[in-house]
């Protein structure tokens, strides 16, 4: 019971590091961007590849495989989702599948469809108990990143200009305009950003389990339902949303392996109806 | 300073909903745009601003074209618009709201600027870490117009500012607009109270349909037959 | 048919397309190719054998691997086999079937009926393949096949219509199972792990069949989702049970990766570990590194067995010219594929030159083929028509950087192997 919790929460970090950026896109660019998990592959992928073919030490191998993430999310926001998104939103949801497969096929012509992990020799201790559960050091490196990322992230959202931009066109797309506002940019570096933490996910991921291009869609799918679980717009939320998930998650394989999707997307259903707004999801009263 | 020409633009090709329209501030530090509902003020507005899908004509700021701009360009170059039913950011605190319309400067001209906002509307100082959406409509309008007037704009574009707002607050409001000038900024007012918004501006458009039908000194306006039998319910 | 997951590993957009491309041209050529083989009998001296593979899907790969071996044994042959004593040329038709059973169904029904092919060779998958069998017996004619071993292929099409040159998939475990079984101290307790599917469920049925005659305890056994994503729940199950002697894993190869990484993340240390059927897919030994120590895997073929035929005199002779001429290493299913059409050489030898593919005779000729030496090992059917092999080799990953050697069956081990293996 205890461990189950442990080892949820553990993995609950890397599921709300991957949401903040789908919740992201989906609260300011108001599109549901199926090539999210694609990006998380991305990212796990180019910090492999860096780390294993040039030696590249992982922290910096994982900073550059998340900025690299975050660039190929500004470049499909300029290039494809710019030139679609005013029309049918059905649209933007097709080219975003598109473009999934696009970045999938392309990663599998440039790294092969097989699975790669990166090996990583932390010299730290194999693990230590809490209470009766074992827990990896490593998993909790993994843990410690992804929330102070989630801090980072909050800052920047919170506190800078860049952020304040950011939530001003989430909340409302002309008066940022007309504040002096380029939305086509801002727009932009939300992809960026966005690209940027899913791509920190899949570095942190790749050195936990093995990665492949085409096991994008169940990343898309992870974050669908933790923002569904932590609420819509609200980062807070896709954190608490990717704790609860990654227990619920855990504990549904755990208890129950066979029909454990099962168990989470009946979750979800009953999220939908009973809580549609998520745990910490914005009211009615300032939802535009 | 603003002179617009042979404006066109609406919302679908071939359709104008603003259809030849000129206005030149540079005689008056108040203008005002009347017509009834649905006769293309808005729309006016939002061309000027760069937010009409398509249109035409010519948009002068000192001299400066304004018409090929994008939005925000439109906006960095000194005019401001408080929209109708005002469009302050919800989950933003005023606060973030009034950084927002002081965007691209420097922290410490933004707390010049925000000080003075808050000097000018005392009840945003009060409210200044509350979130907008949690705001009445009275205290976003005044955090809409303090918000526009964060950047020093040349010209302040008002759409129906009194909009269902109660009288009092409509008082301060309009009490509020020849101040507002006499820091040099030039006020476009879009209002569906005539009388009061012909009583405060200097010149005055009427548009019907998209076209000017009357135009010239507010108080000439006031006392044409057809303004007062038309919008002022007098004969 | 057991590589990995039955799931698509890619959207398959592509896929849709380049079938559809290739449907039509199958379509084109069947219309417009005279027949050929019109007379069964092959009297214009060619031999047709006829085919289909999921070449587009998620089998492409292996497909290609399977495609290669035909036309590796069709150069070996010099594009010629012996049929009643008489050389002839050897012709192929392939078309893709997408891993669709209907499909693959149809097109079997348009090799017979129409490009009139004197010989069908089976698909790789078991639906398919089972798809394929049900239109070859309603024509009353034979196939030989190894791209589905699952029990089914026995059950419905077996001692008739199908020959299948595969073991089942409950002999996987054998020779890892034997081997385990004759270590001191004695394995005791063996956590299982199996894939929610008919297939590794008969794997699994195996390796608890192998318990029982060992007198081994099974005394966890977890089922797992097809799509499972995290091994981590799975690893704590096995670890609740206490200290266990074995794990085995049915699953594909990156089951077999995350499972040893998660046991050794939360300290699951059995004294033995078998990967499963893939644990030689190089990306298991890429992936896992120094972790490779010690895991056991099962085999159906590698190119160290030391099987030879006619043409080659050893496996590893094979495996390097097939090599030298595609570019990577065969696999067990370059291996099968390579053997569909030496099988039917072997039979047809000697046939009658009257009616050599009369389907009785073949069948007969078949059921009573007992072939000592070939690439694959040593074939002969039962009366299901299935080969006889009681036991999959396993070999087991040792020494610094690890490589994989043949630990079992007896007469085959190249190590006496390691138990218990050393912790993570
Ligand atoms: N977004 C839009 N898309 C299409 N047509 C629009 C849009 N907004 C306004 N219109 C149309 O343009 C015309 C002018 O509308 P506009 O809002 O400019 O009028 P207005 O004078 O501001 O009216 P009111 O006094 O009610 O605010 C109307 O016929 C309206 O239906
Ligand atoms: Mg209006």
């Amino acid at each position: 019971m205890e461990d189950v919790l442990v080892y949820g929460l553990l993995r609950g970090g890397i599921y709300a590091l991957a949401a903040f950026g789908f919740s992201l896109v989906l609260g300011v660019i108001g599109i549901v961007n199926f090539a999210h998990g694609a990006l998380v592959v991305f990212g796990g992928l180019l910090t492999q590849y860096l780390a294993v073919k040039f030696g590249v030490p992982y922290a910096a191998a994982m900073i550059g495989g998340a900025l690299g993430t975050g660039l190929l999310g500004a470049v499909i926001q300029r290039l494809f989702v710019a030139r679609t998104f005013t029309l049918e939103p059905l649209m933007v949801l097709v080219q975003t599948f598109g473009i999934a497969t696009v970045v999938t096929e392309l990663g599998t012509l440039g790294w092969g469809s097989e699975e790669r992990m990166l090996r990583l020799k932390t010299g730290l201790p194999p693990g230590f108990m809490l209470g009766d559960t074992f827990v990896p050091s490593f998993d909790l490196v993994v843990f410690a990143v992804s929330l102070v990322s989630a801090a980072v992230l909050f800052v920047v959202l919170g506190r800078t200009e860049f952020g304040r931009a950011i939530r001003a066109c989430r909340d409302n797309r002309e008066s940022a305009q007309l504040s002096g506002i380029n939305l086509g940019r801002t727009f932009e570096k939300t992809m960026f950003l966005s690209g940027t933490w899913a791509g920190l996910a899949g570095a942190m991921f790749v050195t936990l389990s093995p990665v492949a291009p085409y096991m994008h869609f169940s990343w898309t799918v992870d974050s669908f339902l933790v923002i569904t679980i932590g609420g819509l717009g609200s980062m807070l939320g896709a954190l608490v949303g990717g704790l609860v998930f990654g227990v619920l998650s855990f504990g549904a394989s755990f208890y129950a392996p066979t029909i454990a999707p099962a168990i989470t997307f009946g979750v979800l259903l009953v999220f939908l109806v009973f809580r549609p707004q998520g745990l910490l999801g914005a009211g009615p009263a300032i939802r535009k | 300073m603003l002179k617009v020409s042979n404006f066109r633009g609406g919302y679908r090709k071939g359709v104008a909903v603003v259809d030849g329209l000129q206005i030149d501030l540079r005689q008056s530090a108040v203008t005002s745009i009347l017509g009834s509902n649905g006769a293309g003020k808005t729309s006016f507005l939002r061309g000027i601003c760069g937010l009409l899908p398509w249109r035409t004509g010519e948009v002068e700021l000192n001299g400066e074209r304004l018409d090929r701009l994008a939005p925000h360009d439109i906006a960095r170059l000194g005019v401001r618009m408080v929209s109708e039913g005002r469009g302050t950011f919800p989950t933003l605190t005023v606060e973030e709201n009034l950084k927002v319309g002081g965007y691209g400067l420097s922290a410490p001209v933004l707390a010049t600027r925000m000080e003075r906002e808050f000097n000018r509307f005392p009840r945003l100082y009060e409210r200044r870490g509350q979130i907008a959406g949690m705001m009445s409509g009275g205290e976003q309008q005044m955090l809409a117009i303090a918000r526009a007037m964060m950047s020093d704009p040349r010209v302040l574009i008002l759409d129906e500012p009194s909009q269902g707002l109660a009288p009092i607050i409509v008082d301060q409001i309009f009490d509020l607009i020849p101040r507002l000038t006499q820091e040099g900024v030039q006020v476009l007012l879009v209002e569906q109270d005539v009388g009061r918004g012909l009583e405060v501006s200097e010149q005055a458009v009427v548009i019907e349909k998209g076209r000017a039908t009357l135009s010239g000194p507010s108080r000439e306006l006031l006392a044409d037959p057809r303004v007062r039998e038309s919008f002022l319910g007098l004969s | 048919m057991l590589d990995r997951a039955a799931i698509p590993r890619r959207p398959s957009r592509r896929a849709v397309l380049k079938g559809g491309v290739l449907g039509a041209g199958a379509l084109a050529v069947g219309v417009a190719l005279p027949r050929i083989a019109g007379a069964a009998g092959g009297a214009d001296g060619v031999v047709h054998i006829g085919a289909s593979l999921p070449l587009t899907g998620p089998y492409e790969k292996v497909s290609r691997i399977c495609k290669d071996a035909f036309d590796f044994w069709t150069r070996t042959y010099d594009g010629k086999m012996v049929v009643a004593g008489r050389e002839r040329a050897v012709k192929w038709t392939i078309y893709d079937d997408e891993n669709n059973a209907s499909r693959a169904a149809q097109l079997t029904e348009k090799l017979i009926s129409d490009d009139k092919v004197d010989l069908v060779v089976g698909t790789y998958g078991t639906d398919t393949v089972l798809a394929q069998g049900a239109i070859v017996r309603k024509h009353g004619r034979v196939f030989v096949q190894a791209g589905a071993s699952s029990i089914r292929v026995d059950e419905e099409l077996g001692g008739h219509t199908a020959f299948t040159a595969n073991g089942r998939v409950g002999t996987y475990c054998a020779g890892a199972m034997d081997f385990l079984a004759s270590r001191t101290p004695k394995p005791k307790k063996l956590g299982l792990v199996i894939m929610d599917d008919p297939v590794y469920h008969e794997i699994g049925q195996g390796v608890k069949d192998k318990c029982k005659q060992h007198g081994i305890d099974v005394v966890t056994e977890v089922v797992l989702p097809m799509n499972v994503q995290d091994l981590r729940p799975t690893a704590l199950k096995l670890r609740g049970a206490g200290q266990l002697d074995i794990v085995y894993n049915t699953g594909w190869d990156v089951i077999c990766i995350k499972l040893a990484e998660e046991m050794s993340a939360i300290g699951v240390n059995p004294k033995a570990f078998v990967g499963g059927h893939l644990t030689t897919s190089p990306v298991v030994k890429e992936t896992l590194g120094s972790k490779m120590q010690g895991i056991i895997g099962s085999t159906v073929w590698l190119p160290q067995f030391k099987y030879r035929d006619d043409k080659y005199a050893s496996a590893q002779e094979f495996a390097e010219k097939f090599k030298a001429t595609y570019g990577y290493l065969p696999t067990y299913q370059a291996a099968f594929s390579y053997i569909l059409p030496y099988i039917y050489q072997q039979a047809l030898r000697e046939a009658d030159p009257q009616d050599p593919f009369n389907p009785k005779t073949l069948r007969d000729r078949l059921s009573r083929l007992d072939l000592k030496d070939t690439i694959w090992g040593p074939v002969s059917f039962d009366e299901r028509g299935r080969i006889r092999r009681d036991a999959a080799p396993a070999v087991q990953w040792t020494g610094d950087p690890a490589a994989a050697v043949i630990v079992a069956p007896a007469d085959m081990a190249e190590s006496a192997g390691v138990y218990p293996k050393p912790a993570w």
